[in-house]
Formats: structure tokens, sequence, C-alpha cells
């Protein structure tokens, strides 16, 4: 897998490529943990990429989630290819995450949560 | 309270204000959302627990635990779904408990949750309710075992596979591709043979979504089942491990004896965009059926080759509105009109 980061407003976007598995899980780990200890909490982990995740790939999206929210942050995902949406739906990962068609939106919507948590 | 009832507010700013108030809380708030929970009506105790779901605060985890036993079904409901959310493995034995639950809505939100907050063992328990009579239970069950995934797991789904139940050999299946670690490839190559064409349907499916290179020749054999829509669907898992070169392998179902078949051929030999179909997208212009006529022009925007321009512009005047307007739109594509 290849992961790519780039930081824009407050998130740090991770673009993934490839296929999110046993083997690639650990690496997304380590890079997410990485951002964290830099306190560097807020992730969009862009999926438009990834062509293939299973229950491995899906179980590190949840410990992510985990990972961040007890480091008081925010995970969203957004550009799910239709096969990455079908597994989210059959294992009801969509009620988890926030989820966004692209990252333009993603941004916006966080760009209107920091601008409210301002007010 | 009003704050904090905004979490399903379609405007972002109000959602995120509500799960801010409930990230950030301090004293008085737990007063409200405690008072709230143990006293609210159904309804402003369940949108209180979405906000608290929403938010992933485990703050709240006690409170909503002990609407396990509230009287209200749609309130038990969203707790488990909200424990689900907020909650880890301490939450685990609310939600087997409520996994037994007399509304199939409160067993599927709590199997769902412990699919989310279980690993492998909570597999057991799991198991026995894919037999659930409600639909949604077992759905809820299967998403929650894919969720979990590893070795017991794969070793139930694989057994069922080789079972004789075909309900449970069509979800292992499933199952098995939605988990897709390597040890499922084999026992799906030989569900390929399955006499029932539903199981070999799924099986084909799995495998063109795991996409391991071991189980290519297998798909090539089973590109002739007898049922259409297997050879539909090992079009589709030919060219998730193929890509563009699957194509030698799909051209000839352009002239299935299926028309389903024959349209989803032709729709991925113009997705594939390979000029080397040119002149057989070309003679399925003058097929005696609309369907594969329309189609056809369509396939022949995405495939790019300057010679159809020719033989599009003669079915402008086609019999069937339909084919004209589909060989106008190919045109204006391929003329980068659109």
């Amino acid at each position: 897998m290849e992961i790519k980061v780039k930081t824009a407003q407050v998130f740090q976007v991770f673009n993934l490529k490839g296929r999110l598995d046993l083997t690639s899980s650990s690496e997304l780990k380590t890079i997410v943990r990485e951002h964290l200890n830099q306190g560097k909490v807020n992730i969009l982990l862009n999926l438009a990429q990834v062509d293939f995740i299973n229950s491995s790939g899906l179980g590190t999206l949840i410990s992510t989630l985990k990972e961040v929210r007890g480091a008081n942050g925010k995970v969203a995902l957004c550009s799910l290819s239709p096969y990455v949406q079908e597994i989210f739906e059959i294992t009801q990962l969509s009620h988890i995450f926030d989820i966004y068609p692209g990252e333009t939106e993603a941004l916006a919507a966080f760009g209107h949560h920091k601008a409210a948590a301002a007010n | 309270m009003e704050k904090l009832d905004s979490c399903h507010d379609p405007n972002d700013e109000m959602r995120f204000q509500a799960t801010d108030v409930l990230k950030n809380s301090t004293a008085s708030c737990p007063e409200i959302i405690a008072r709230t929970l143990s006293n609210g009506s159904d309804d402003e105790i369940c949108n209180l627990l979405g906000t608290i779901a929403c938010s992933g605060n485990p703050r709240y985890v006690q409170e909503v635990m002990k609407l396990a036993e509230h009287q209200s079904a749609a309130v038990r409901e969203q707790a488990a779904c909200t424990l689900g959310k907020i909650g880890d493995r301490n939450i685990l034995n609310t939600l087997f408990k409520l996994a037994e639950d007399r509304s199939g809505n409160v067993r599927g939100a709590a199997i769902k949750s412990i699919g989310w907050v279980g690993d492998d063992r909570d597999v057991g328990k799991l198991i026995q309710w894919l037999d659930d009579d409600c639909v949604d239970v077992c759905e809820a069950c299967l998403g929650a075992l894919v969720l979990i995934g590893g070795q017991k797991v794969v070793d139930h789904f694989c057994k069922d596979l080789g079972g004789s139940e075909i309900k449970r050999q069509k979800m292992a299946a499933a199952a098995l591709g939605w988990i897709g670690e390597r040890e499922v490839v084999e026992p799906l190559i030989t569900a390929l043979n399955h006499p029932e064409w539903e199981v070999r349907l799924s099986a084909v499916e799995s495998l063109g979504r795991i996409a391991d290179r071991r189980a290519l020749e297998p798909i090539r054999a089973i590109l002739n089942d007898d049922h259409p829509r297997v050879r539909k669907a090992a079009i589709d898992a030919m060219v998730s491990l193929e890509g563009s070169s699957a194509l030698s392998s799909i051209a000839m179902f352009l002239n299935d004896q299926d028309l389903g078949v024959r349209l989803h051929a032709i729709d991925v030999a113009g997705t594939i965009g390979d000029q080397s179909v040119t002149d057989k997208i070309l003679n399925l212009l003058t097929d005696e059926n609309d369907t594969i006529r329309i189609a056809a022009a369509k396939a022949l925007s995405g495939l790019k080759d300057e010679r159809s321009l020719a033989v599009l512009r003669n079915i402008l005047n086609d019999t069937n509105p339909d084919v004209a307007e589909a060989a106008s739109k190919a045109l204006a594509a391929l003329e980068g009109r659109v």
C-alpha cells in the first residue's frame, strides 16, 4: 500500500492507494500513530484509490478511529469506491465513520466545525 | 438540551456543535444528560443517545447501559447502537443480553455493535445468531462476523461452504469474499464447481473481489457456465483480475445467447476502451435488437475509435428514436462536443 500525506487546513489527509489488508494494516497504524504523537490529531483518509479492503483492513480503520478519538481528534473518510462502500454497508461501518463523497466536502464540513467551535 | 439534540441536524454546523458540547462537556452537562436519560421521554432519550453516539465520548457508558432495561424497544435499540459506538469490551455482556431481546430491531442493533467492539472471543455466540428468524438480525450477524474476521470465522464459513445447506453455502461464499484473506481462495475455487448456480455466483463474485491470481484459470473456465448470472459475474471477475487484458476472454460474450450477458459484455468493452473490439461492436449497430444497438452506440463513445464516426452517422435516422439518440450522443462524445 502506498500512503501519501498532505496537510489541508487542520487535517492530515492520508491518500491511500492499493490494498488495505493484513499486510498493509500495520503500515497505516504506524503512520497514524506517528502523526498523533506529533499532535496532528485530525485525520482524513482518502480511500479513492483503495481497490481492496478486507476484515483486517476494516479492523485497522476501527482501531484508528478509537486511537484518534482517544487523542481528542477526529477521523473522517472520503471518496469511497462502490466496492468499499459496499463492504461498509455490509458491516454497518457507515454508521460509525463520518464519510464524505470527496475531499472538498470533508474539508468544508470540518471548516464549518472549526468555525462553529470558535464562536 | 436543544443543542444536544442537534446531532442529526442536516446542517453540519449544528451537528458539530452538538457533538462538541458532549466532547467537551463539563460539570453541569452530565447532570442534564443523566437526568434526561433516566426521566426523559422516549424521543428525548433517543435523540440524546444519537448525540452521545456521534460524540464518541465514553463518559456516559454506564448511563447508557442502564437503558438496556428500558420498556421502549426504540430506546433499547438506540442504546445498543450507542454502546457499540462509545464502548469497549466491558459493554459486551449488556450487548449479549440485548442480542436476545424480543424485538428483532434491538437484536440487530446489539449484534452490529458486538461486531464493532468484539473480537474472536465472541465468534461462537455470533454464529448461533446466524439462524435468527429475522433477516435483519442474520445480516447484522454476517456483517459482525465479517468485521471480526480471523481464523475462527474463516473456519466456520469454510465448513458451511463445504456443507449441504444451500442458504448457508451462499452466505459462506459471500462472507469469505468479504473476509478476503489468502486462505479463503482455495475453498472458493472449489465452490465454482458447486451444482447450485447461486453458490457458484457467490463464489465467483467473491473471487473477483479478492483478485488473487490463483483464481484466474478457474474463473476463465466458469465463463462458460450454464447460468447467465454466473457468466456475467465471471466477466466482472476476469476484469478485476486481468484489467484490460481480460477483453480477449470477454469478446465472445458480445454474441452470447442471453441478452443480459451480451449487454453487460458490450458495456464492459466500452468501459475498458480497447479498440481491438471496435469492429465487433460496430457490427452490433445493425443487430435486430434495439437494446443491443443502443448499448453498442454507447460503448463506441468509450472506445474513441474514429472509424465509428461514419457508422454512427448512418444510424442517426434509425427507426427507433432511442437508438438514434444514443448514436447522436456517442457522436457528440467522439467529436469532443460534450
